[in-house]
């Protein structure tokens, strides 16, 4: 089926979501004159990047039926452990990072174990777990704001330049490629898509449920320490609420690519898609002076439209349902 | 004895013994004062629990109830503020308020079939933002703090003989829906709806009714309950309430309501609101680090379930043994 002849409605659906961003951007250009501008499409390229890199791990956990809300405790804690390790404990950069994605590893391991040993709805266990790594986070910073001033080489992660193109950029499209090839061309991505569609089925065909759920949310949470380390560097500071609500634009950009939550299928590429055009909604808030308060409605709204439209429903017939419940029962 | 009482029972004694633990660390624990408060904050807790039981035992979840304390209770300030109108009047507002955001995300769920976390997540962050627009501002666009003078709305934080009154309604209302559950055909379709949708519809329960109105009701709860916060906060602000899901998750879950639908009652609800309410009261009092707090709550989720699936594994396989324990018995007699 993949080989040789393209697959025309995926393509459809990623050239659609296209059309849409370029769409977004002609209306922000008209609307704001500050919009295409270096600084502020730069400023746009930093979230984009954050989100992009936390959608490239995330994404399997849709695919495969189940969701991690923990990715923004997880970047944060992340920042602070990697600041504590280098500038408290006084290790070498390069060795704190490593540490920092180990316990990554660690909590998406018993975010994965809870899930599939213990049978605990998904979101619920990383509800939970957003909940006590928050508290984590906390405690270790002692809810303060660091500054991260030393060493040079961590902080150069997110701001030099290799070509004339920040480094943060190199992550990310290092990071989709492998996550676009790990999800389409290897056993394990079809593994994923198996068990997301039926795993009873897939589990009858020799894959091992558990084991690959385990494994997507270690992906997830690696990723989303990668995020908080590029966060602390780019930004200079380890806080515990350096990226509180990024987790419902993470979710927003996987929805917006076409992934639908119910497992089975799912698209990287969509979901980059998606994490720009999340930047640019964000951006359009900025610039049109809104209050921050819009930016969670905004977000709402566009996970459900977007989820609903993945649905494959019609809108019209949706319309006349919603006016048939507000007619008398007489009517009937 | 059922797995179900045994639990219960085990709650009870700990509920006791860290009372009793608590008494003799702090003496200020075991004070009228003290008890009656944290009766207060466990009503508090649990009025939007009781709703959420309703929920988990239909499977689904409720993200939302936080957002939805947080817009009634701007409704209520907006009324007070602006308006003459007596409590009487707003009140029933607020909470039709209540009930028509959970419709909206019953309507959602059950109608484009979408996952319930994720609606009920989506209509949270629209509610949060709602609920920020809508607050009372001052000239220079900051939220105002409004000290709320309505005698009547204020009535709602007083309380009888030293019980509050949010106490005596919680367990009013804990009653009532325990009879509703039990004792009514609406409330065994709640058990039927969670436990097998498929079976329930093909057995004529019309389960999208059932559904929407299981989130009506949480929606309800959540309005309810931002009624009392606020008359016992003599104030309205629009984080009301934002992030008390974890609470309500958690003493749902150590009442012993699982996620799998279909199982789960209301008195032990009650017990797990009374459990938590106990543990935050705890960390209080010993003067614990206020960052702990998040992390007891997350890790009891987590604790508790696991606990809860090997204690299940556990007691499945006893019976299998004694099972086939009788049926060689049985055998050897013949």
């Amino acid at each position: 089926m993949k080989t040789g002849t393209l697959d025309w409605r995926q393509l459809m659906v990623d050239f659609r979501l296209f059309g849409i961003l370029l769409l977004m951007m002609v209306g922000l250009t008209l609307i704001s004159d500050r919009f295409l501008t270096v600084d502020n499409l730069t400023n746009v390229l930093w979230s984009v990047c954050l989100i992009g890199i936390m959608t490239t791990g995330a994404i399997y956990a849709p695919i495969t039926g189940g969701i991690d809300l923990s990715v923004a405790s997880i970047a944060a804690l992340a920042g602070i452990v990697a600041n504590v390790l280098m500038n408290v404990y006084g290790l070498h950069w390069l060795l704190s990072i490593v540490i920092t994605l180990l316990i990554g590893v660690l909590i998406g391991w018993v975010n994965g174990v809870v899930t599939t040993k213990f049978l605990v709805p998904a979101f619920i266990v990383t509800m939970a777990a957003k909940t006590y790594l928050f508290g984590v986070a906390m405690l270790v910073s002692n809810g303060d704001q660091i500054t991260i001033m030393q060493p040079k080489e961590f902080l150069a992660i997110g701001v030099s330049k290799f070509l004339g193109i920040p480094i943060p950029i190199y992550i990310m499209a290092v990071l989709v490629i492998v996550s676009h090839i790990l999800l389409k061309h290897t056993v394990f991505g079809r593994q994923c898509i198996a068990v997301g569609a039926n795993e009873v089925s897939a589990k009858l065909s020799g894959v091992n449920p558990d084991r690959t759920r385990i494994i997507v949310y270690i992906i997830s949470s690696v990723t989303a320490s990668i995020a908080g380390i590029v966060m602390a560097s780019l930004t200079q500071q380890a806080y515990a609420m350096n990226a509180t609500g990024y987790e419902f634009d993470v979710i927003t950009a996987i929805v917006i690519g076409g992934t639908s939550l119910m497992g089975g299928n799912g698209s990287v590429t969509g979901a980059l898609i998606g994490a720009v055009m999340v930047g640019f909604i964000n951006n359009g808030l900025n610039l049109l002076d809104m209050p921050s308060a819009y930016h969670p409605i905004a977000t709402g709204i566009v996970i459900l439209a977007a989820l609903i439209l993945n649905q494959g429903v019609s809108i019209p017939k949706s319309i006349q349902y919603l006016l048939s419940c507000f007619k008398p029962a007489s009517v009937k | 004895m059922s797995v179900s009482a045994i639990r219960r029972l085990i709650l009870i004694g700990l509920l006791i013994a860290i009372g009793i633990a608590l008494s003799i660390a702090n003496p200020s624990f075991l004070t009228v004062d003290n008890l009656m408060t944290l009766l207060q904050e466990a009503s508090l807790t649990g009025i939007v629990a009781i709703g959420f039981t309703l929920i988990l035992i239909t499977a689904g979840i409720d993200m939302s109830i936080g957002a939805v304390i947080a817009i009634t209770s701007m409704i209520c300030i907006n009324f007070i503020s602006y308006t003459q109108l007596p409590a009487y009047i707003y009140i029933p507002i607020a909470l039709a308020m209540g009930c028509a955001i959970g419709w909206v995300n019953g309507f959602f769920i059950t109608h484009f079939k979408l996952p319930e976390f994720i609606v009920t997540l989506a209509t949270r962050g629209i509610l949060a933002g709602l609920a920020l627009i809508a607050a009372v501002k001052d000239s220079q666009g900051f939220v105002k703090n409004v000290f709320i003078q309505d005698e009547v709305f204020l009535a709602f934080g007083e309380t009888v003989g030293p019980v509050y009154i949010v106490t005596i309604v919680f367990f009013v209302l804990a009653f009532c829906t325990q009879f509703f559950l039990k004792r009514t055909r609406a409330g065994t379709n709640v058990y039927a709806t969670g436990a097998n949708p498929t079976a329930a519809r093909l057995s004529g329960i019309n389960t999208d009714r059932t559904l929407i109105g299981v989130y009506m009701f949480s929606g309800f709860c959540a309005a309810l309950t931002s009624i009392f916060l606020s008359a016992r906060m003599m104030t309205a602000m629009p984080e009301f309430g934002i992030g008390s899901e974890m609470d309500v998750i958690a003493s749902v879950i150590i009442g012993g309501t699982p996620f799998t639908g279909g199982v789960g009652d209301i008195w032990g609800t009650v017990i797990g609101t009374l459990f938590l309410a106990l543990i935050k009261n705890g960390i209080l009092k010993l003067g614990l680090s206020p960052y702990i707090q998040p992390i007891v709550i997350g890790g009891i989720i987590v604790v508790v379930v696991v606990l809860d699936v090997w204690y299940k594994d556990f007691a499945e396989k006893r019976a299998a043994r004694s099972a086939r324990q009788k049926q060689m018995q049985s055998k050897e007699g013949v």
